[in-house]
């Protein structure tokens, strides 16, 4: 699975190159994004532009990553399509995850 | 290894039957095509010499050979039975020549020019090569096939386990008339649910999903049937609890859910997490009190009124440590209805578009469904997520769902169990 890299702000932004997030490619999401946050500092953005369907892996992929950075890492999301806003809010996973429109607003929220 | 020399001159197969001996090969000579055929059907030949004088035709022993004429040994496959074509008179240019067509008939090889001891004992050994792979081939496909049974039977095995788990479609208990489906996307499946009785007013339900698909998903399903059980929902494990008055023993939803939450922890593997809906019914009272964990919302049926979801959100089981859990509570009334539902309905793609079958055509199809009865309202549901989905779903599909019966029939049945 392709993940861009990218570094802004002393954030970390993952760009994943997938249409579903979905139990199909959650393992390969969840090891690009390790390999790509092993060195990082515990502060990301995953931009899921690209992405409009999550599934229940895809959600336990994302909280994989959450976890992995540790009790003070911070992961905000990006492009969050409507079906995955209503899982989201489904299971309150938009508490747990700061979803922002725009990658520029998340690196801002996360620099603060 | 033993080489069928197929051809009715004497010396090309006598020179022939020099050069495989000295490749180490044990020569046979035939001179027609029956012979050749019976060579190879009753001696098993696979390596086969054909030259072009041989009665009866060589490129007709190909075409035979590869065609299956072989008195009774069926279709020869590549890698079964290699047939060399030698003709040391032709150049295989013409492509009217014996030759052009013992290669187009199915040779595997052909062999022009003057016969060289080095480039046949070469081809020799390249067809011996095939033969072996083919044979390797032949083994390994028998193993594979024979691993795929089992794994299917072991597969069937633990789906006909899964479904002992699962309560009658249709049962009874006390005022409550319970329908109940589950439509797996592979054998097994990672949704579950069950129904039974908690005291003499209590009823308890609960439908769950467990993340992702397939085996893992199944045996955390089953797992999780084998904890939520009555006394999973009964205080009485403490002293103090036993005490209670029976009526105050029932446990909350929502703490029994929060309880799951804290023994299911996330580990990174998909399918430790889960979304259910717990819920209690108190036969004397009509209330209802719900706990959703991160699972579609509840739909409350009441004749006469607009099909509605109550709920709204709620954390899934084992997903987050510090998670807390809701409790939803609603009074219902004899002739209402109450339907849950897995999100392999409302998040069934369809075929060509992926479109989401979606919460509004479930609710319009729940109204359309007016009183019909629950069973054939289930029915239909399932039916419509199949159809939606082409024929093939990509999702378990569960429904639990009951109705409140008329006051009249509130005894209790002698045959429910009662635990206590």
């Amino acid at each position: 699975m392709l993940m861009e890299t990218t570094t802004q702000g002393g954030v970390t932004v993952l760009t994943p190159q997938i249409v579903r997030l979905d139990a199909a490619v959650a393992a390969a999401f969840k090891d690009a994004a390790s390999v790509a946050l092993a060195s990082a500092p515990p502060r990301a953005v995953i931009n899921l532009h690209t992405v409009d369907f999550i599934d229940s892996s895809g959600l336990g992929a994302l909280v994989s990553v959450l976890k992995s950075l540790g009790t003070n890492g911070r992961l905000a999301l990006v492009g969050v399509a409507p079906q995955a806003r209503t899982i989201f809010k489904l299971t309150r996973m938009d508490q747990i995850f700061a979803l922002h429109a725009t990658v520029n607003e998340a690196v801002t929220a996360l620099s603060n | 290894m033993l080489v069928l020399i197929a051809d009715a001159d004497d010396a090309r197969a006598r020179l022939l039957r020099g050069i495989v001996a000295r490749w180490g090969g044990e020569a046979l000579v035939v001179s027609s095509i029956e012979q050749a055929r019976s060579a190879v059907a009753q001696l098993g030949a696979r390596l086969v010499l054909c030259g072009p004088s041989l009665n009866g035709g060589g490129p007709e022993l190909v075409s035979a050979l590869r065609a299956g004429d072989t008195m009774g040994v069926g279709r020869v496959e590549p890698g079964r039975l290699i047939v060399l074509y030698v003709d040391p008179e032709t150049l295989d240019t013409d492509p009217e020549s014996v030759m052009a067509r013992a290669r187009t008939l199915g040779a595997d090889d052909i062999i022009a020019g003057p016969l060289d001891a080095a480039g046949i004992g070469l081809r020799l050994d390249l067809a011996r090569r095939m033969l072996e792979l083919g044979d390797r081939l032949v083994e390994q496909t028998a193993q594979l096939t024979a691993a795929i049974e089992r794994m299917s039977r072991d597969l069937e095995a633990a789906a006909a386990m899964q479904r002992t788990l699962l309560p009658p479609p249709s049962l009874k208990i006390g005022p409550l008339a319970f329908e109940s489906l589950l439509a797996p996307s592979t054998v097994v499946a990672g949704d579950i649910f069950n129904y039974f009785r908690l005291d003499d007013r209590h009823i308890a339900f609960y439908l769950l999903d467990v993340a992702g698909h397939g085996v893992p998903s199944a045996m955390m399903s089953v797992t999780l049937s084998r904890v939520l059980t009555p006394q999973a929902m009964i205080l009485g494990r403490r002293r103090e609890d036993a005490a209670l008055p029976a009526d105050q023993r029932i446990r909350a939803p929502a703490d029994v859910v929060a309880e799951l939450n804290r023994r299911f922890r996330f580990n990174g593997q998909v399918s430790s997490y889960f979304t259910m809906i717990l819920g209690v019914f108190d036969a004397e009272t009509g209330l209802l009190r719900l706990c959703q964990a991160g699972h579609p919302c509840p739909i409350v049926l009441r004749p006469g009124a607009a099909p509605l979801q109550i709920g709204g959100s709620g954390f899934p089981v084992g997903l987050w440590d510090g998670a807390t859990f809701d409790e939803i509570t609603v009074t219902l009334q004899p002739g209402d209805r109450l339907v849950l539902h897995s999100d392999g309905i409302t998040e069934a793609p369809k075929a060509q578009t992926q479109a989401l079958y979606g919460d509004a055509r479930l609710l319009s199809l729940l109204q359309d469904a007016g009183d019909r009865p629950l069973r054939a309202v289930l029915d239909t549901v399932a039916a419509e997520a199949l159809r939606w989905s082409g024929g093939e779903l990509s999702d378990d599909v569960s429904l639990l769902a009951f109705e409140v019966l008329p006051v009249g029939a509130l005894e209790l049945d002698a045959d429910d169990a009662i635990v206590g």
